[in-house]
């Protein structure tokens, strides 16, 4: 079986003699490579800057750390199922496929992120509250919001044909992303336990020198990494994709053959 | 894709496949691939636009109840003054309440701390259960949970609220924190 290189990933080598067996199909591309590089020298970085240069605060102490990474996360998870809603709305009008699969494969990313946030939410909770969770307007909003994105990755794994998938999971796509105005703003519309925004918003966020700087750098890393993981997550649904056809191609030649086999003519 | 077979097939039907041989060559059930296959509709623009509208109601709906669900101000806590003027109503009931705690107030108790609670100049005398937080202190802002008992405030549980400030450390800093400690030390 051979299947189409993913959209972005180099072509075959030129020096390769036609019919020398099926191509080896990758994920891989010179842009992914230099993006992989990037988000691993800026992770060591971070973990340079956030763990040892930057000093501690003067009330959270070392637990001022897990925020170099709590932020990050989530804002990598916003952009995320931003981009699912966006890629939804251009499923809707275009039907394409690319759309259709930039809009999950951004879903699983943006899933992996946020429960990621939680992680490291929840344990800052317990070092700075002294509890891991309470049922607060942000802490709340965010479960709901976990739980809706976990649902459209579900309704995706319902077997059903193409257009139908992507119909329905563009729907849950545009509907979802509803929520993230809400549960950014909850620190500010709601009494809540959870501190107000951290970067965004704050004209004066009060974070000076290393902090401020190793929180920026947190953000762009794992907007990196975010942008990298993006990008072979699409190509491998992509190459899942072009094997559903490739097995599809074989299940109709075979009923074929049956039903030459058995009616002794063509299929009707 | 559509392959029906034959004994199911209406002949008398408009849709039915053509019969005869001929009619094999022309069914296309190869699958279009590639990036850009299309996901082909059998419906059309207008019926595109009502769902639109249908999702854009259930989109406002969701958003509003969300909105109405969460925005009683008072579902997370009471601010200590709040909770001193609804008193009566609150007498017996669990709930959560907010303010800053009285510098030298902090004294060790047998099962905890006692202390007092303020906000807007309200202040409410707090029997705690329990080892306090790690950041808890002077002029933190708190949340306790537990209920009232006659005048005081019986606590079992203390939430540290922290606010989106931050500072670097640095060696005058902690002299200070140290000797608030200190004083909060000598006071209990």
């Amino acid at each position: 079986m051979t299947v189409d290189n993913p959209p972005g990933t180099a072509r075959p080598a030129a020096g390769r003699p036609p019919g020398a067996g099926p191509v080896p199909a990758h994920t891989g591309s010179r842009a992914t490579r230099l993006l992989g590089i990037a988000s691993l020298v800026g992770m060591v970085a971070l973990v340079v800057f956030g763990l040892w240069l930057s000093p501690p605060d003067t009330q959270l102490g070392e637990t001022i750390r897990i925020l170099y990474m709590h932020v990050p996360t989530v804002s990598a998870a916003y952009l995320a199922f931003v981009i699912t809603a966006v890629a939804s709305v251009a499923y809707l009008w275009k039907r394409t496929e690319f759309w259709d699969l930039l809009a999950a494969s951004s879903a699983e990313i943006g899933v992996l992120f946020f429960g990621l946030t939680i992680f490291n939410g929840m344990l800052w909770g317990k070092i700075t509250w002294g509890v891991f969770w309470r049922w607060e307007p942000r802490l709340t909003t965010t479960a709901v919001l976990l739980l809706t994105y976990l649902g459209y990755l579900a309704v995706r794994q319902i077997p059903s044909d193409r257009r139908t998938r992507g119909t329905v999971s563009a729907v849950i796509g545009i509907m979802a992303v509803v929520n993230i105005p809400i549960t950014h703003k909850a620190v500010d519309w709601w009494r809540g336990l959870h501190q107000e925004k951290t970067i965004f918003g704050t004209v004066d966020p009060d974070m000076r020198g290393l902090q401020l700087f190793s929180a920026y750098l947190g953000l762009v890393v794992f907007l990196l990494l975010f942008a990298w993981l993006l990008i072979h997550r699409f190509r491998v649904a992509w190459l899942a994709e072009r094997v559903g056809d490739a097995d599809l191609d074989v299940a109709i030649a075979e009923r074929r053959a049956e039903g030459a086999q058995v009616g002794g003519g063509t299929p009707s | 894709m559509d392959v029906n077979p034959g004994h199911l097939d209406d002949p008398e039907s408009p849709d039915a496949a053509p019969v005869g041989d001929a009619a094999a060559p022309t069914l296309d059930v190869t699958p279009a691939t590639g990036r850009h296959t299309v996901h082909r509709s059998g419906g059309g623009r207008r019926k595109l636009w009502v769902g639109a509208l249908g999702l854009g109601l259930v989109v406002v709906a969701l958003a509003a109840v969300l909105f109405n669900g969460l925005s009683d101000a008072s579902t997370f806590f009471y601010n200590v003054d709040e909770a001193v003027a609804k008193r009566s109503d609150l007498q017996g009931d669990r709930f959560r309440m907010q303010g800053n705690v009285v510098p030298g107030s902090v004294t060790r108790t047998a099962d905890g701390v006692d202390f007092t609670i303020t906000y807007k100049g309200v202040e409410v005398p707090v029997q705690h259960a329990g080892d306090p937080p790690e950041l808890f202190g002077p002029e933190i802002p708190v949340v306790l949970e537990g209920t009232f008992e006659g005048g005081a405030f019986r606590s079992d549980q203390i939430l540290i609220r922290h606010d989106n400030t931050y500072d670097e450390e640095n060696p005058e800093r902690i002299k200070d924190a140290e000797k608030d400690a200190q004083q909060a030390g000598a006071a209990g």
